[in-house]
C-alpha cells in the first residue's frame, strides 16, 4: 500500500490514537520516513496537540469562587 | 461518589451545590473560559450552569454520569451565548488543512517549527496565537475540541455530551486541529521572517 501526503494528513489522528491496521500503519510509517513534508507536518500536529491539552490548565480563581458561593447562596432557597 | 451527591442535589440541599462546585466547579469553568474566551462571561455561564443544574436535577436519571449531563449544559448554555462575531464559516473547517497537488502531494514546503520550552515568552506566545485562532472556530468545531482536546474526554464521551457519533467527534477534532496547526504555522513563519 502506497500512501499519497494526501492519505497521510486524513490518518494522523487514527495514527496518534493507535487505530490503524497493521498495514495502513507500516505505510503511513514508511511514507513518514521517506517524505521530510509529511514527518515536519506529523511534528507540528503533535505540537499543537499539547499546547491544546495545555489549556487544560486553567482552575477558577479563588476570588471567583467565592462569588459563586455568594450567588448560590442567596439565590438557592435555605431549608429550615 | 456522585451517586451519593446526586440524591443530596435532589433533595435541594444548598450544601450539595457548594459541594458540587468544589468537585466540578474548575471542569465547568474552564469548559466556559475555553468556549467564551471571556473570564467574565465564563463565570456567568457558570452562574446559569448551577441554576440549571438546581432546576433541572429531577430530570436527571442517571442513564449517564453526572459529569457527562454537567458537560452537556455547560456547553449548550454557552453556546448559546456564542455571539457571532469573527468566527470563520463552516465550509472553511471543512477544507482545513495544507494544499495538495492533483497527485495528493504538499503542494508546498512544510516548515518545522519546534515549540520553545513552556516557561518561555514564546511558548506562552504560541499558547495565546492557539487561544485567538480557538475563538475564530465555529461554535461546533470548537465545541468539540474543548471536550475532546482541553478536557481530554475520551470520544465516546464527547460524542454523548453532545449528541454526536464517535465518527463526527473525530473528524470535527481532526478539521479542528488542522486549523490551529496552521494558525501557529503562519505565526511560526512571522517568526522566522522577523529574526532573519
Amino acid at each position: 500500500m502506497m500512501l499519497r501526503c494526501r492519505d497521510v494528513v486524513d490518518l494522523i489522528l487514527a495514527y496518534l490514537e493507535g487505530t490503524l491496521d497493521p498495514g495502513e500503519r507500516q505505510a503511513f510509517e514508511a511514507h513518514i520516513a521517506d517524505c521530510i513534508n509529511c514527518w515536519r507536518f506529523l511534528q507540528t500536529y503533535r505540537e499543537t496537540v499539547v499546547l491544546g491539552q495545555q489549556l487544560r490548565e486553567a482552575a477558577i480563581p479563588p476570588e471567583r469562587h467565592e462569588r459563586l458561593e455568594t450567588f448560590l447562596r442567596s439565590r438557592l432557597p435555605r431549608t429550615s | 461518589m456522585a451517586t451519593e451527591l446526586v440524591a443530596v442535589l435532589k433533595q435541594k440541599d444548598p450544601a450539595a451545590f457548594e459541594q458540587l462546585i468544589a468537585q466540578y466547579g474548575t471542569m465547568l469553568y474552564r469548559v466556559a473560559l475555553r468556549l467564551l474566551g471571556q473570564p467574565e462571561e465564563a463565570e456567568e455561564v457558570l452562574q446559569e450552569t448551577l441554576l440549571t443544574v438546581y432546576e433541572k436535577i429531577h430530570t436527571f436519571d442517571e442513564r449517564s454520569a453526572l459529569s457527562t449531563w454537567l458537560y452537556r449544559i455547560v456547553v449548550n448554555t454557552a453556546l448559546m451565548r456564542l455571539r457571532v462575531k469573527a468566527r470563520i464559516p463552516e465550509e472553511v473547517l471543512e477544507t482545513a488543512g495544507p494544499p495538495f497537488t492533483a497527485d495528493g502531494q504538499h503542494a508546498r514546503e512544510v516548515a518545522a517549527w519546534a515549540l520553545p520550552p513552556e516557561e518561555t515568552l514564546l511558548h506562552q506566545e504560541a499558547r495565546m496565537i492557539l487561544q485567538q485562532a480557538m475563538a475564530r472556530l465555529p461554535e461546533r468545531y470548537r465545541a468539540v475540541y474543548v471536550l475532546a482536546e482541553v478536557e481530554g474526554l475520551p470520544h465516546q464521551e464527547t460524542a454523548a455530551v453532545l449528541e454526536l457519533t464517535v465518527a463526527t467527534v473525530k473528524t470535527r477534532l481532526h478539521r479542528a486541529r488542522l486549523f490551529l496547526r496552521e494558525a501557529l504555522a503562519d505565526y511560526f513563519a512571522e517568526r522566522r521572517h522577523t529574526s532573519a
